[in-house]
């Protein structure tokens, strides 16, 4: 992994995420906003090509760091840095495992592997900030928080495939091609 | 992630490519050891963890600085996306009406209209017959209160060019038949300011006609919002009672010699409350006596006792009185911003500052 490159296009990916998010984004009467996490289709991307699952978790905590850092938090006050990060690596860790199960260049395995990223990571960083909150949060709160990242995590999955081709277009300059053996994954 | 070295019979430790070792070996005239000069990806990868448990730990006030770093470099590409947002999402929000609503829309619009020229007659007659108690009445006014002094504030622009990177903020409701639009995040916006140096939380951020919300964090240049819908965002305001001759309210006031109950007045139609956004569709104000009489279409406006802002600055209005079933003497007030989230663009922090 070149990880320079890497960062860079993880900030044009939280800039657009940042900025057009609110584009996509759907609203649901009893749910709220439901917007998509590109963010998640980057770090399933980056598990998906990796050499190894530190490099996947590395490029999970790189970017769930900077959405830590451009989210201001779901209880009314600013959320700490960290459960992002932390909860983005764990993902990482579990698309990397999974990857092995799928053919990595389908559609279909990319909306799976978004999908069960997203569920991971949203819904460990919901169940995390609400248990910091807990003074102000209810479980009413925490349920449609909850709903709002699975239906969040559908819609990112859905997005994921198209986010992917053109990640595929940059996969050349992101991740060093393995030598030897390690060719015929690719 | 490791360096191999060389030892070659003369006792010269130079860094040897990964090629050569196995002819190195197979030669054996040198030795060979492996040097770890850099910190391998496990350890690495733990030190990230650490640092996020450690900062998670430590909460959102530690990090203060980290977030504006980031600010900062959202902000100058971010402007230029959020102007095409801002553009777009009006234009995206627009549904449209069935064919049997239009023509009763249009039948209304007819019903509407001849009552408006009624009224505007009647309104004509009216004027000519107030002019000259107006005329009056100023004269009074003029002497009573002028000359009046400037708010002394310094507005300072910003320029709103983010949103949050995650929509977990509450969002605006869908309310066909209004002006509402929907899927503007309601959380925060991030700004970008003239001041390169931050600026203090909790001052007030307006638009030309209303406010929008509170400053939350700030760093040089940039600044993040806080949104008046935001579950968060608590503000002392005021209800400012609409005044209807056709229609005279009665409430009930304590005020010192006129306790009791008596008709809504200028005199007697603001009252001071404490709103807090709902996260869902603007802001609420509980526990508000139903005595009061407070009904939809009123406004909410800031309070004096604002001490970012002591002015009457409009924040939203009366959309829906709910009363409250446990204690039927109280009721719940839900009041709809005038600001949408989602066509902020251009915005003034005020600074506040008392006369010397």
């Amino acid at each position: 992994m070149r990880w320079i490159l890497f960062i860079i296009m993880a900030y044009a990916v939280l800039l657009v995420q940042s900025t057009f998010g609110g584009l996509l984004a759907i609203t649901f009467r009893s749910v709220g906003a439901v917007g998509p996490d590109m963010a998640a289709a980057l770090a399933v991307f980056a598990a998906l090509y990796v050499r190894s699952s530190l490099d996947a978790m590395i490029a999970g905590w790189v970017l769930g760091f900077f959405v830590d850092l451009l989210a201001g938090g779901p209880t009314g006050v600013l959320s700490p840095v960290g459960p992002m990060s932390m909860s983005y690596a764990l993902a990482s860790g579990v698309a990397f495992g999974l990857r092995e199960a799928f053919f990595r260049e389908r559609p279909s395995a990319r909306f799976m592997l978004t999908l069960v990223f997203c569920l991971i990571a949203h819904g460990t960083w919901v169940t995390v900030q609400t248990i910091l909150a807990s003074s102000v949060m209810t479980w009413g709160d925490y349920g449609r928080m909850l709903l709002q990242a699975g239906l969040l995590s559908a819609y990112s999955a859905l997005l994921a495939p198209v986010l992917c081709v053109l990640f595929d277009r940059t996969r050349g300059l992101l991740i060093i091609a393995p030598s030897g053996r390690g060719r015929r994954y690719r | 992630m490791g360096v191999i070295q060389t030892k070659t019979v003369d006792g010269v430790i130079r860094p040897c490519r990964p090629a050569c070792i196995s002819y190195h070996y197979r030669r054996g005239f040198c030795n060979i050891r492996a040097v770890n000069l850099k910190p391998s990806k496990s350890r690495v990868f733990a030190i990230m963890m650490i640092v996020s448990v450690v900062l998670m730990m430590l909460g959102p006030g530690a990090t203060g600085s980290m977030r504006n770093f980031a600010q900062m470099l959202i902000a100058p590409i971010g402007d230029g996306g959020m102007y095409v947002v801002s553009a777009l999402k009006p234009v995206s929000n627009s549904g449209g009406i069935s064919p049997t609503d239009a023509l009763q829309l249009r039948h209304e619009n007819d019903q509407l209209r001849l009552q408006l020229v009624e009224a505007q007659h009647r309104l004509a007659l009216q004027n000519a017959e107030h002019r000259r108690e107006m005329l009056d009445v100023q004269e009074i006014r003029t002497s009573a209160f002028s000359p009046r002094e400037d708010n002394p504030c310094e507005l300072i622009p910003a320029r709103v060019v983010a949103g949050d990177a995650l929509p977990y903020g509450k969002w605006r409701v869908v309310n066909r038949g209004s002006d509402d639009m929907e899927g503007s995040p309601v959380l925060s916006r991030l700004l970008i300011t003239d001041r390169s140096k931050s600026i203090p939380r909790n001052l007030a951020v307006i638009t030309s006609s209303a406010l929008v919300g509170t400053v939350a964090e700030s760093g040089a240049f940039t600044s993040r919002i806080q949104l008046v819908g935001d579950k968060g965002f608590h503000i002392r305001g005021r209800i400012i009672r609409h005044v209807d001759p056709a229609k005279p309210r009665l409430i009930m006031s304590n005020r010192p010699g006129a306790a009791g109950v008596v008709t809504l007045d200028e005199t007697n139609n603001r009252l001071e409350v404490l709103a807090h956004g709902d996260g869902v569709s603007g802001l609420i104000i509980e526990a508000v006596a139903e005595c009061e009489k407070v009904m939809p279409g009123d406004w909410l406006v800031t309070s004096d006792a604002e001490p970012h802002l002591r002015t009457e600055v409009r924040i939203g209005v009366v959309q829906e009185v709910i009363v409250n079933p446990a204690d039927r003497r109280f009721v719940t007030v839900k009041v709809k911003p005038f600001v949408d989230p989602a066509t902020l663009r251009d915005v003034y922090i005020v600074y506040w500052k008392p006369p010397l």
